[in-house]
């Protein structure tokens, strides 16, 4: 899938970006997103919603992802993503990671998230977060300064009726009630309930990236290649 | 073996931009690596995923499978008698529709390895399975080898079937042959290298979960948070953790297609009768190395799932 939006002058390309995963079905959300403005779509049904907390916590799911990489294990990122997504990003995390230089760069890679988006309508709650990043890594500076540093856009989701935990915080389990940093594993420190998915509910169901490489690592398509439709289980009772 | 010669004169031009490298950098302190030797590290972490993809050995039963079934004694027994085991607890199981399934998740697979998307197969196989399968033809399809496994084709035979204390499991034979009914072999296959068989394990957990597969959030056996070591075991009480599947996965499979076999001997053979190149291996490569082949190698058999 390709980048088919406008862009502005500052963006990149339309032609640079990597598109993979697509908006919730019947969502009218898409990786460009709606103004700013729109966030108050959230808050009408959100009041706790806070702009700032939830940028700060999707900062910290690409902490986790940089995380996968230093570890070279996608499954930190897969309660954070949709399934389409996450099987695209595991299938360019471990190919590209057998590079040894390459999982080294990827986990000093560093980050500026901004919000490029949000909006709510009757399927979906969405939130589109830019991320700048760079290699800060020392063997960094030996690769073509084009490919050093790229752009990500995140579109995360949630159900149109989501709400907030009351704390006003995604950092506080919801089920114990002890302050969690989910950052690393995803659980509660203390009850080990999965917090980021009952806490925020959020999934990253389309991500778009220029990072070099990721096109042809990460799962481009080929009109040419055979298909292997996944096979349907047998019955349980 | 072409892949130790070619080790060998990889680490050989290592040494020597290693040795140039220090001597042009004489007076400092920290003499800097040859780009080459990084090269020859890159390539040998780049066959990793390869060799793992195709090793006569692949994945195995997950943590907490029945002894019977990691010692293969549960085959013994019919497969009435496993089947009347596992409709005990579900009685809409057919083993006939699991043959199919069988062979469904088998021709689904094969095309992989010629371009189509890895995540199509990924709700029907292990972790262990499905990651280096992908990392093995992301970047690499339908080329050499791979163009070979990509005309694979198979019938499945369930051929054991075990209800377990946390898991269904079936061993599934598949009769593998290279290309379809009449159609002529490439001209590069040997005699008597297109036809071979394999034993595929699949696994179900008996109370279902995952997508596909997810460890549970407390300990079945203490009730403790689930946190394992790397072994699979719970860090608390010392038992297996097992899985929760979604449904029946791909956990397993032993290969008996002869390339492998002749060319795991001959790296075997290679390693074992030059224990320089053994030396030259670095760990993380040797980590690497399919489980038969380490065995070979060290002369210690695999290791039993926990």
């Amino acid at each position: 899938m390709r980048w088919h939006h406008g862009a502005s002058a500052t963006e990149p390309d339309p032609g640079e970006w990597f598109v993979v995963g697509a908006p919730a079905p019947g969502s009218s959300a898409s990786l460009t997103g709606a103004g700013v403005s729109d966030i108050d779509s959230i808050r009408a049904i959100d009041p706790a919603f806070d702009a700032g907390a939830f940028l700060a916590w999707a900062g910290s799911v690409y902490q986790r992802a940089i995380a996968a990489w230093r570890d070279r294990n996608p499954e930190l990122l897969r309660p954070v993503m949709a399934q389409e997504v996450w099987d695209s990003y595991a299938q360019y995390l471990l190919t590209a990671s057998t590079v040894a230089l390459a999982r080294k760069l990827m986990s000093a890679a560093e980050s500026a998230a901004t919000l490029a988006g949000a909006g709510a309508d009757g399927h979906s709650q969405s939130a589109t977060v830019s991320f700048t990043v760079s290699m800060a890594a020392a063997q960094a500076s030996f690769i073509d300064e084009r490919y050093r540093h790229w752009q990500e856009r995140w579109l995360f989701q949630r159900p149109a009726g989501s709400r907030t935990h009351a704390s006003g915080s995604v950092a506080v389990c919801p089920v114990c009630g002890a302050p969690a940093d989910p950052a690393e594993s995803g659980h509660c420190p203390y009850c080990h309930s999965d917090i980021t998915t009952r806490t925020a509910g959020w999934l990253v169901t389309q991500m778009a990236t220029t990072m070099h490489g990721a096109a042809r690592f990460g799962g481009s398509k080929d009109p040419a290649a055979p298909s292997a439709a996944t096979p349907l289980q047998p019955p349980r009772a | 073996m072409k892949f130790v010669k070619a080790w060998q004169q990889l680490k050989a031009v290592g040494q020597a931009a290693n040795e140039a490298a220090t001597q042009a950098s004489a007076g400092r302190s920290r003499p800097q690596r040859g780009f080459a030797a990084g090269f020859a590290n890159v390539l040998a972490d780049a066959l990793g995923p390869r060799l793992a993809a195709t090793a006569e050995r692949r994945g195995g039963p997950l943590p907490g499978s029945d002894d019977a079934v990691a010692d293969g004694s549960a085959w013994a027994a019919s497969v009435a008698a496993g089947a009347a085991g596992i409709q005990a607890r579900d009685r809409a199981f057919d083993v006939a529709l699991l043959t199919t399934f069988a062979g469904q998740v088998f021709a689904a697979i094969a095309p992989v390895w010629v371009g189509a998307d890895a995540a199509g197969v990924r709700p029907v196989m292990s972790d262990a399975l499905w990651e280096p399968l992908a990392a093995a033809t992301a970047a690499h399809k339908g080329l050499g080898v791979y163009a070979l496994l990509g005309k694979q084709q198979a019938t499945a035979r369930v051929t054991g079937l075990h209800a377990g204390q946390w898991y269904d499991s079936a061993q599934v034979t598949m009769d593998i042959r290279l290309g379809g009914d009449g159609e002529p072999l490439p001209p590069d296959v040997p005699p008597g290298m297109a036809e071979w068989g394999e034993e595929w394990l699949f696994q179900r957990s008996v109370r279902p979960g995952g997508d596909p597969m997810i460890r549970p959030q407390e300990c079945p056996s203490c009730g403790a948070p689930a946190e394992v070591d790397e072994h699979g075991l719970c860090q608390h009480c010392r038992a297996a953790v097992p899985y929760l599947t979604a449904g029946w996965l791909v956990t397993g499979i032993v290969s008996h297609n002869p390339a492998f076999a002749m060319m795991h001997q001959q790296l075997a053979d290679e390693l074992r009768t030059n224990p320089e190149a053994l030396q030259r291996l670095p760990p993380g490569m040797l980590r690497l190395l399919p489980e038969d082949v380490q065995a070979q190698i060290t002369g210690i058999p695999p290791a039993s799932p926990p």
